[in-house]
């Protein structure tokens, strides 16, 4: 076999490793952009300075750091700062000290974790919908990797619209995937999401409040409608295998079962791929109630774009093409405005239009000419969302006292200050996390190596598989059908002497032959992976590649060669994941060293702590999409991912008990948590209430709340920091970004 | 609260009422803090009285027994005996009724007089997924929004009737379930996976001195933050507090403990999950909790169907009737709407794994209770079970039916909070000819 065998490069493996792996910040020095985007930031600044003028508004204090930091850490990467990050920037005296953090934070790991949620409540990324498991969990690393590294926001969605193919090469089809069988949702949902704009009523009938007609929805339909979805059983050269066999004079019939039995096992090797594929049969047409003049029921439908111009749209090759170009085009009306002012509000709390994807023709911004130079930015800085968001921070209005009074209804929101709000469910857990696991910004790599087994490996075979020419396979049917003889008479063997040691009442001798038939039959799948499918992969080259490792801590070769693990047989699943544990525990080992942890009866906790948690404490972004109905994210309002932006900051009676009784609190005061193991270098009482209000609420006690936790001091001395840590974990400020 | 611009007020205008407040509470959910208060959706029905179609109620409560898979209805409800397509099952005759059930389900024939069969249910969804919504919400499965299942409509439109108590329950249902849609979150279902487990998190970790002390430190230190924001949305998320350590201290919080039940009750129930699910059902239903749906997995029975049919009939019938039986005993059968539903039926004719594959083009379900005439079968398939022959009605039907005994106006229009406007049946029709 040539060694030309593709790596997948839907592969979880390959797209996460390298990515979310790495923790340090990277700091990537100063931007090329910099001094553009000061200016920028300034302009910005002063178009609301012109407005506060007309309205008579004068704009709210500068914040503190302590404010800012907590503030620019959620908003920039999703969470709250550990004391310690927060004390680290306290300490800075450089004038440039919030500039450089804005910089930091765009640039660490923590950015592409928080940014997920953006996308996966605007893209509906749903893990739990049927088939999903075949193309979401791909696509999902895909739009990861592609805020990781900053891809261009028309570049990604260009990407999308194009997309074509298996999720395993091409994981962009999650996109399509994602509305399988639902053409017409698919299309209000992108023109909704990226254009900002409502056509779904214009399914049925003419938009009873905008312009447009159903004529107008079919015929942008009709760009996408052919692209159809299903799973492809990758079946290979088989039937032409199976019918060699059948037909071969010269096999018996015992040699033909025996063959047919052997093909079954290479047979079941072979994955499944969720394919999206244009069916240039599939014309669309108006439906049979269609009821305007412009058009007849059941006439076909050509594709025309729902504004502006675009070369041959009904071209059928460059079709995709032309209509992934229109919509995101510079000079579309809609797309960079809209998502402008989408970023505009995850920074500020509040839209310049609102909601954001209901704009029409009499649509009118709170502040036109802000809004005018947003898009502006948006096309200059061609769509670089990270370069958009750093402007956002760099301004005076962000580094502003947040604006908590209640705005009436109706009122304009002036933008003196950002809007208060509540986090986001996914900012509450990851802030819980920071209290719990020292390494948040870690991918789940459980998670991942259990993607990589389930999906990817079991891809690498199935290709060694697919390239193998007839002959090859003959000689590993022959293999396997020699190998199941083998093993069958092994068995047969074992079992008469089974039989005579019974017989002969020998007892031991009989279950000890009896043990050994059951281990011999358990052993059979991995006998011919070991014999057939690992050579095809060493041959490949493919050695290189095991499971995702915890860091860089061991390496697979010490523990076991991974190309001998069936991972096709569960048991070997499982021992698979066991060695990964194993050298968990050595990871471990190098964070107590680092953190200086001597305590031996700390050590002897440290690492059960880590192993428990690992999996389960980390970043929203790390666990399926959605996480599990029940879990705490949902209750805390995280989008089911079923319809678009469907997220809730509202409070509710489960989310309120899960944080007064539920197992999250014994986790954040475990004595190996972050929080506590921060803790310990302090001894005065004043320090260490100090260190729990910077650890939750990043901002030192006041007086009096000094005092009201001194006096539970002397109320509970045993107990009191444990209660104050519930207090503020419970208290409204927690959750708020000020 | 947040920026309101031109459009959202032109939105705000084009809609009527209802959508109003509702979208303003989404608006003040949305900004920082609350939701509707538990209590405030019977206040909003209250006030909104009855629309013009509006029915008179009957039934107070509903208990939702889903069979997810697909139940065989030739081998439970709509049996054809002495056919081919019957294969092995056998049927009996229902007592005080004119119909006959599976052999398999003589606990329910005990019931006949109490219970009403609908044998011409008819769809189009022959997938799970699309069956399970189109049943639960009577819509299909939209890309572009969420509807609501009749839990949320329920007190949605009618309220709660104990507010310390959730008022809408899910136990052993699927992750799919649709809950409360694009109505508000607060009256999405509580889930239950296992009812011998109870609610999560009801009770505190810890002795409760340590307890109360942290709550009070909890009260104390936000009591200055409080007064340096004084927003309503803040202060009800805090009296949030009160109310779920109102809920842990609550008597009716025993409902959900099983093990007060006498060991033979839990017996006569069947110790399986969908048993322990039907009694957990009616500890609820007595504590007037107003929706609760218990769920019976494994009904997919494309391969050997007769065996598998027959365990979970077993199953299904020890736990519902025993719960007809502790209802009716209890007086609590006249105002608990009780009905058995699939996503649909199976194919008539055996294929060749001796199994049934998917068939929604001929269903049934059962009612029973909440002003429904028992003994009676309504609506008729043809001799082979293939056809509906007589009295067709849709999914939406049976909801619009279930709305119409609760007097929840199920032909009542509600815009979403895009402006799309839903109605709880989605133009189904109530089936009148089943009540008395």
């Amino acid at each position: 076999m040539k060694s030309n065998l593709r790596k997948p490069s839907g592969s979880f493996l390959l797209r996460r490793t390298s990515i979310c792996l790495a923790i340090s910040f990277s700091l990537s020095g100063i931007s090329v952009i910099a001094e553009d985007t000061a200016e920028a930031s300034k302009k910005i600044d002063q178009l609301l300075a012109a407005d506060w003028q007309r309205d008579g508004k004068t704009p709210d204090p500068a914040i503190d750091d302590e404010r800012f930091v907590r503030r620019l850490y959620l908003d920039a990467i999703g969470r709250i700062p550990t004391a310690a990050e927060m004390r680290a920037f306290l300490a800075d005296e450089s004038p440039s000290r919030r500039n450089d953090l804005i910089d930091t934070l765009l640039d660490s790991a923590g950015y592409a974790n928080h940014m997920f949620t953006f996308m996966a409540d605007l893209l509906r990324i749903d893990e739990s919908q049927p088939g999903g498991k075949f193309s979401t969990p791909a696509y999902a690393a895909y739009v990861l990797e592609a805020l990781r590294a900053n891809q261009p926001y028309d570049e990604f969605v260009r990407e999308l619209i194009v997309s074509e193919g298996g999720a395993f090469g091409n994981p962009a089809t999650g996109y399509y995937y994602r509305d399988r069988g639902m053409p017409l949702d698919h299309m209000a949902n992108t023109v909704r999401v990226f254009l900002g704009t409502r056509v779904e009523c214009a399914q049925c009938h003419n938009h009873p409040f905008d312009v447009w007609t159903q004529l107008d929805f079919y015929q942008m339909a009709a760009f996408s409608h052919d692209m159809t979805a299903r799973l492809e059983r990758r079946s290979g050269p088989f039937q032409e295998l199976q019918r060699a066999i059948n037909s071969e004079a010269e096999l018996d019939s015992l040699a033909r079962r025996e063959r047919q039995t052997a093909l079954v096992e290479i047979r079941r090797r072979a994955t499944t791929n969720a394919m999206i594929e244009r069916n240039s049969d599939l014309v669309l047409t108006l439906p049979h109630d269609y009821s305007y003049d412009d058009a007849k029921p059941k006439d076909e439908v050509t594709p025309l774009p729902l504004f502006g111009d675009m070369p041959e749209p009904g071209n059928p090759d460059d079709r995709l093409q032309h209509y992934a170009e229109w919509l995101t085009a510079p000079e579309n009306p809609r797309f960079a405005k809209v998502i402008a002012n989408r970023m505009w509000k995850e920074v500020m709390g509040a839209g310049l239009v609102e909601p954001l994807d209901d704009f029409t023709e009499s649509t009118r911004a709170s502040h036109p000419l802000l809004l005018d130079f947003l898009e502006e930015q948006m096309k200059r800085l061609k769509f670089d969302l990270k370069a958009f968001q750093r402007m956002l921070f760099n301004t005076e209005l962000y580094q502003r006292q947040a604006h908590g009074e209640e705005v009436a209804d109706g009122a304009k929101f002036t933008f003196t200050g950002p809007l208060m709000r509540r986090m986001s469910a996914e900012q509450i857990w990851d802030s819980l996390v920071v209290l719990i696991n020292p390494q948040p910004e870690q991918a789940n790599w459980r998670r991942l190596a259990e993607n990589f087994i389930r999906y990817d490996w079991a891809e690498m075979i199935s290709e060694t598989v697919r390239l193998k020419s007839q002959t090859e396979l003959r000689q590993d049917v022959e293999k396997i059908a020699d190998i199941q003889r083998d093993h069958r008479k092994e068995i047969d063997t074992l079992r008469e002497a089974e039989k005579q040691a019974a017989r002969a009442g020998k007892r031991e001798d009989a279950s000890a032959l009896k043990e050994q038939v059951a281990e011999t039959r358990s052993d059979l799948p991995h006998k011919i992976h070991r014999e057939v499918f690992a050579p095809a992969l060493r041959k490949a080259g493919l050695d290189q590649l095991a499971p995702p490792l915890p860091h860089s801590v061991g390496s697979w070769s010490e523990m076991a060669d991974p190309l001998l693990f069936d991972y096709s047989d569960s048991y070997y699943r499982g021992v698979a994941l066991r060695i990964l544990t194993e050298m968990e525990l050595q990871f471990y080992q190098d964070e107590m060293n680092q953190a200086g942890l001597e305590d031996p009866s700390l050590r002897s906790q440290y690492t059960g702590y880590r192993k428990t948690n690992v999996a389960t404490y980390v970043r929203a972004a790390h666990l399926p999409s959605p996480a599990p109905p029940g879990h705490f994210l949902r209750q805390l309002g995280q989008s089911d991912r079923k319809v678009i932006e469907n997220a809730e900051t509202g409070a509710n009676i489960p989310q309120t008990l899960s944080l007064l009784n539920g197992p999250v609190f014994d986790q954040v005061i475990h004595p190996c948590s972050v929080l506590s193991l921060g803790l310990r270098p302090f001894d005065a009482t004043e320090d260490r209430i100090e260190t729990i209000y910077l650890s939750l609420l990043g901002r030192s006690p006041s007086e009096v709340e000094q005092e009201i936790v001194l006096e539970q001091q002397k109320a509970r001395p045993d107990r009191f920091e444990e209660d104050l840590i519930f207090a503020l974990l419970n208290s409204r400020e927690f959750s708020l970004i000020q | 609260m947040s920026s309101i611009n031109d459009p959202m007020k032109s939105f705000l205008h084009r809609s009527d009422e209802i959508t109003r407040r509702h979208f303003a509470n989404r608006l003040a959910a949305n900004l920082l803090g609350v939701g509707l208060l538990p209590d405030l959706s019977k206040s909003l029905a209250a006030a909104e009285g009855t629309g013009p179609a509006a029915a008179q109620p009957h039934a107070k409560r509903v208990i939702y027994l889903y069979m997810t898979g697909g139940m065989s209805h030739i081998d439970t409800l709509d049996v054809k005996p002495g056919t081919e397509n019957q294969g092995t099952t056998k049927a009996i005759r229902a007592q005080g009724a004119d119909f006959q059930l599976s052999s398999d389900l003589s606990g329910l024939a005990k019931h006949g007089k109490n219970l009403c069969l609908l044998r011409s249910i008819s769809s189009k969804a022959g997938a799970h997924e699309q069956g399970d919504y189109l049943m639960h919400t009577s819509y299909e499965p939209r890309g572009t929004i969420r509807h609501a299942a009749m839990g949320a409509w329920l007190v949605h439109h009618r309220g709660r009737e104990n507010l310390s108590l959730p008022a809408n329950v899910v136990i052993g249902g699927g992750n799919r379930h649709p809950g409360a849609g694009f109505l508000d979150r607060n009256l999405a279902p509580v889930t239950i996976g296992d009812p011998t487990k109870g609610l999560q998190h009801v009770t505190s970790a810890v002795p409760p001195g340590d307890f109360s002390a942290r709550l009070d430190l909890t009260k104390r230190l936000e009591a200055e933050f409080l007064n340096q924001h004084p927003r309503t949305d803040l202060r009800s998320a805090a009296g949030l507090y009160d109310e779920a350590v109102q809920l842990m201290s609550s008597a009716d919080l025993a409902a959900f403990d099983l093990s007060q039940e006498p060991a033979e009750v839990r017996e006569a129930y069947g110790e399986d999950h969908f048993g322990q699910g039907c009694l957990l059902a009616r500890r609820l239903i007595e504590k007037d909790v107003r929706f609760v749906e218990v769920a019976l997995t494994g009904w997919d029975t494309h391969i050997d169907n007769f065996a598998r049919v027959a365990e979970l009939s077993t199953i299904l019938d020890r736990g519902m009737s025993q719960l007809l039986s502790d209802l009716e005993q209890r007086g609590l059968l006249d105002d608990t709407l009780v009905v058995l539903a699939s996503e649909f039926g199976r194919t008539p004719i055996i294929n060749r794994n001796n199994g049934r594959d998917h068939y929604p083009k001929a269903f049934s379900c059962a009612f029973a209770g909440g002003g429904i005439v028992g003994g009676r079968t309504f609506g008729k398939t043809d001799a082979t079970g293939e056809n509906v022959i007589e009295d067709e009605v849709t999914p939406a039907d049976v909801n619009a039916t279930i709305a119409y005994a609760l007097g929840v106006p199920w032909d009542e229009e509600i815009m979403t909070p895009e402006g799309r406007p839903i109605k709880p049946a989605n133009g189904g029709v109530p089936i009148r000819q089943l009540f008395g």
